[in-house]
């Protein structure tokens, strides 16, 4: 079957939890011919992967948030001067006010060359729509900034309805946002099934970070955060079939607006025979902590390391090793320059290695993250039985505690998210008591054998392909 | 270019007796002084030939020498003010004043330059002698020179000075004339001399007034950098050439019709015709005056707040409201304005009609008619092109550089017929196509008032593409030909 699966920011662009686990997919799928459709956000990266792509991968179609080359066929439509329809213009008045409008009616209009993203937002039309919008809800935000604002909003948007759309049998997103977008396109256009798989939920992650941004004007954070509700709401509702990674991100979903009986949980798996084998850590004078996290804001790094500076005035012999590409500069700069500064001789920063062979010197993990689905780096240190700490984001406390009928035990520790002086008393409690230790990670392991395993996954999607075609 | 109106808003502030007429003499010395300074030169050089016994041939051929320059350096000069005024503007707008004297220079530069080429093969082939055509090319040059320092002042503090200094430029002209047929130098070289003199005084005293009102440049001397301005506003550079060729190509055709002299070589005049036209073209003033005393003046507060709130978190409110405010300003004051030019006019075309027929002008009914008519147009003229004007300082270059062009094409048409048709209708169809610009500018200023906000947003560009066209191109070759640096030394070097 061709499938299209539709990435944004991730896969095969950047190392990290969603990449790993779509790379891996792919290889474990090879019955199936794959489409990548990538969102990138600046044209520079144009393939520029940092994956080799599988033999079964047979086209790749990048697309650039940030690409400011016209394609012909929309150039000739650059002066806007068709007359919509008053359907048109209602649906067109509802993207613009972040309502839910008919996707289908925009496609059209962009499909069929009659609208083009400049265009459109270069003309009186949407000043009049912006206008109501601004008389209706907006009286008292600046006028020339929020048009500005919103103008910087819906053009990424609009530039890639005008892109190439790939044909599939099936199309299969692994995002909502601007790709869910897309992959509703495809789908409409091709009357194709569209399948919806989030990690994460993109919505909530977007909403969070336009909450804490300097770029997006105050009086507009309301408009943004509607704007990625609008975008999912595309996927969400036109989807035939929707997973998520565990059920509080399903409620989730179903709070958003998704049909619950298209909401299915499937939960990430790993190669759990590999990771099973790793031996445990020969005893020695030193206790040594694994991050396995790219450097990169959300993963709260900073805290990481404030909370091991903690430790290290708490327990002799400590070390914490961070190992994970650079993803953010700028803020791997400021991490590297802060472990310097407070504990320079036990933190250490490995870069990306192979973490089956690193994780046999290390005694057990911890996460930091602000915000997680199923954190693939968590169930690979469950399997090689290294219990974890974590902060309560995303499905860590099932991983942790287990859910429903799971009586396993825990496998490790939560604490809040940011909270430095949990995280310290979590890894205090680890590594004081190895006996404890050793117990929480044979549980690791046992839940991770029981629920987590790569080819119960694959099984899954496999049958969801065969349901929805 | 905004600016002297707000100096002269401060004489009129200050409530002096007489400050209203005060301000009226300075903006009218201003405006209309080195036009008029044309008209009295011509007059007095006219005077000293007749006195000296000078042959009518030589008298008409100084006075068409100097008419020569005095169009050719306007339309030049003004081909291009449209865009200076617009590169002037931005660099005011983002307060890098230091660039104004700079691009003085460097404008001036190119079009001295440009100018004389081209003038200079039309001499080439007029049959002048040499003499003449080096004291023609003088004088075209310190006249586009002239006219650009004008455009260039923006503050008006040393206008005693310059009204003294067309004083003393009348005086040096008549002077050195007189001077030449006393020492028995009778020619039209000798004539001509003393002119070049005379609009040197005046010009070095203008210069002056420009170099004591503008920042002192920062490093470079002379700058090209308006030239990109070209590319992006490439109708600008169409809409000088619309509007002032279309003001003086009605005279420049009726040289060659059969009311039109040839006296000598390329050098023809129709004294019938020009006469009264030069004399129509001063009511214009009325509008200039006008425009920069009240339009510019009044309506410029209430458009700048009105851009403010833009840039400063106005909210749909706040913009709506201040946007009524403007445009009742603007109206206002453009209706003042016409009304003004009207009874102006009216009043030039009855007492001034009289007061010509009475000077030893040589005015007949057939140039009387003339003057009534032009004086029509002129004052139309006037009107459309400060509707013109407010068009630009919303931006739209398009509609602005549309009327302009169509006004231009116009009046070649309204020339081809000024060949078919009986002498005593000249004058017709330039008034006709004065109405038809004015039609225009004002249904287009109606159409943009009704949509400003979009012309200030919407057609802001999404993306900002760099273009770089021919005139960009010609900016790096000036510069890359070290023209500019060499300019440069010298200068530092004295």
């Amino acid at each position: 079957m061709r499938i299209c699966l539709i990435l944004e920011g991730s896969y095969p662009y950047v190392h990290g939890g969603v990449s790993t686990w779509m790379h891996q997919y792919i290889q474990n799928m090879p019955e199936h011919e794959f489409v990548l459709w990538v969102i990138g956000s600046k044209p520079e990266i144009r393939g520029k992967f940092v994956y080799e792509l599988p033999a079964n991968v047979t086209e790749v179609h990048e697309a650039f948030l940030e690409d400011d080359k016209v394609e012909a066929k929309f150039r000739q439509v650059r002066k806007f001067d068709y007359k919509m329809t008053s359907e048109e213009y209602k649906e067109m008045y509802a993207l613009v006010a972040c309502d839910k409008p008919k996707w289908e009616v925009i496609f059209r209009l962009f499909r069929e060359g009659r609208v083009s993203a400049e265009g459109f937002l270069l003309s009186q039309t949407f000043l009049d729509i912006y206008t109501s919008i601004c008389e209706e809800r907006y009286p008292d935000i600046g006028f020339s900034d929020a048009f500005h604002s919103l103008r910087s909003m819906l053009f990424p948007l609009l530039r890639l309805l005008e892109t190439h759309i790939p044909r599939a049998e099936i199309y299969h997103s692994i995002v909502t946002g601007y790709g869910g977008v897309l992959a509703t396109f495809g789908s409409i256009l091709y009357k194709a099934p569209l399948i919806l798989t989030e990690h994460g939920i993109y919505t909530r992650e977007r909403e969070e970070e336009i909450i804490r941004s300097d770029w997006v004007l105050p009086t507009m954070k309301h408009h943004w955060v509607r704007f990625f509700y609008m975008l999912s709401d595309a996927i969400y509702s036109n989807a035939n079939k929707i997973t998520c990674l565990f059920s509080k991100a399903r409620m989730t979903q179903i709070e958003m607006g998704c049909d619950p009986n298209k909401c299915v949980v499937v939960s990430n798996g790993i190669r759990y025979e590999d990771l099973s084998t790793i031996p445990l850590k020969v005893q020695d004078e030193w206790v040594d902590i694994g991050a396995i996290v790219r450097m990169a804001p959300i993963k709260d790094i900073k805290t990481m390391i404030y909370a091991f500076f903690e430790l290290t005035k708490r327990v002799k012999n400590v070390r914490l090793h961070i190992m994970g590409g650079e993803d953010d500069h700028e803020y791997a700069m400021e991490c590297y320059a802060l472990a310097e500064q407070l504990a320079p001789e036990s933190i250490i920063f490995t870069g990306r290695v192979d973490i089956k062979k690193y994780m046999e010197k290390l005694d057990f993990t911890i996460l930091t993250s602000l915000s997680e689905g199923q954190p693939l780096s968590v169930l690979e240190s469950m399997a090689a039985s290294r219990p974890c700490v974590t902060t309560d984001v995303g499905c860590c406390i099932d991983l942790i505690q287990g859910r429903d009928k799971d009586k396993l035990g825990i496998a490790g520790y939560i604490s809040p998210p940011a909270y430095r002086e949990g995280l310290t008393d979590a890894m205090e409690k680890m590594c004081i008591d190895r006996e404890r230790r050793l117990e929480m990670g044979e549980i690791a392991r046992q839940r991770a054998e029981r629920y987590y395993q790569y080819n119960g996954m694959i099984t899954l999607y496999r049958n969801i392909y065969d349901e929805v075609i | 270019m905004a600016g002297i109106g707000f100096e002269l808003r401060k004489i009129y502030k200050s409530k002096k007796l007489f400050s209203e007429q005060r301000m009226y003499l300075y903006a009218g010395v201003f405006y209309g002084g080195p036009l008029f300074l044309g008209v009295v030169l011509v007059m007095l050089v006219s005077a000293i030939c007749v006195y000296a016994g000078m042959t009518k041939t030589e008298r008409y051929l100084l006075t068409s020498m100097i008419t020569y320059a005095v169009i050719f350096s306007l339309f030049f000069s003004n081909v291009f003010s449209a865009l200076l005024g617009r590169y002037v503007s931005d660099m005011i707008y983002s307060k890098r004043y230091e660039k104004i004297l700079p691009t003085f220079l460097g404008s001036s530069l190119l079009m001295v330059f440009l100018g004389e080429f081209a003038y200079g093969i039309f001499l080439a082939f007029s049959g002048i002698s040499l003499g003449e055509m080096i004291f023609c090319l003088v004088l075209f040059a310190e006249l586009v020179v002239l006219w650009s320092t004008i455009n260039f002042i923006t503050s008006i503090k040393e206008y005693k000075m310059v009204l003294y200094a067309f004083i003393v430029a009348v005086l040096v002209t008549v002077g050195i004339g007189i001077l030449f047929i006393l020492i028995g130098f009778k020619s039209t070289q000798g004539m001509l001399f003393s002119v070049c003199v005379g609009y040197g005084t005046i010009l070095y005293n203008t210069i002056q007034v420009l170099y004591k009102t503008l920042p002192a440049p920062k490093e470079d001397i002379t700058s090209f950098e308006f030239l990109r301005w070209f590319d992006m506003y490439p109708r600008l550079l169409f809409l000088g050439l619309g509007v002032y060729a279309g003001a003086f190509l009605h005279i420049i055709s009726t040289w060659f019709t059969s009311n039109g002299i040839q006296i000598q070589g390329l050098f023809y005049n129709s004294p019938f015709y020009d006469v009264p036209a030069f004399y129509a073209f001063m009511t214009t003033i009325v509008s200039t005056i006008n425009f920069s005393v009240f339009v510019e003046v009044e309506f410029y507060l209430k458009f700048k707040r009105y851009y403010w709130l833009y840039n400063n978190q106005g909210t749909w409110g706040d913009i709506k409201e201040a946007e009524k405010e403007m445009l009742i300003v603007l109206k206002n004051e453009l209706k003042y304005l016409a009304w003004r030019q009207t009874f102006a006019t009216i009043i030039v075309i009855f007492v001034g009609g009289q007061i010509l027929e009475i000077l030893p002008l040589g005015f007949n009914n057939l140039m009387l008619g003339y003057f009534r008519v032009l004086c029509l147009a002129y004052g139309v003229y006037g009107i459309a092109q400060s509707v013109m004007l407010v068009l630009l300082y919303f931006d739209d270059v398009n509609g602005a550089s549309f009327c302009a062009i169509t006004f231009g094409i116009l009046n070649v048409i309204a020339t081809i017929v000024n060949f078919y048709i009986p002498s005593i209708y000249y004058g017709f169809g330039f008034l006709i196509c004065n109405i038809i610009f004015f039609i225009l500018v004002v249904a287009r200023l109606e159409k943009v008032t009704n949509r400003l906000p979009y012309m200030v947003l919407s057609r802001q560009p999404i993306v900002n593409r760099e273009k770089e066209g021919i005139f960009s191109k010609f900016e790096k070759m000036l510069v890359r030909g070290g023209f500019d640096e060499k300019i440069n030394q010298n200068k530092k070097r004295v």
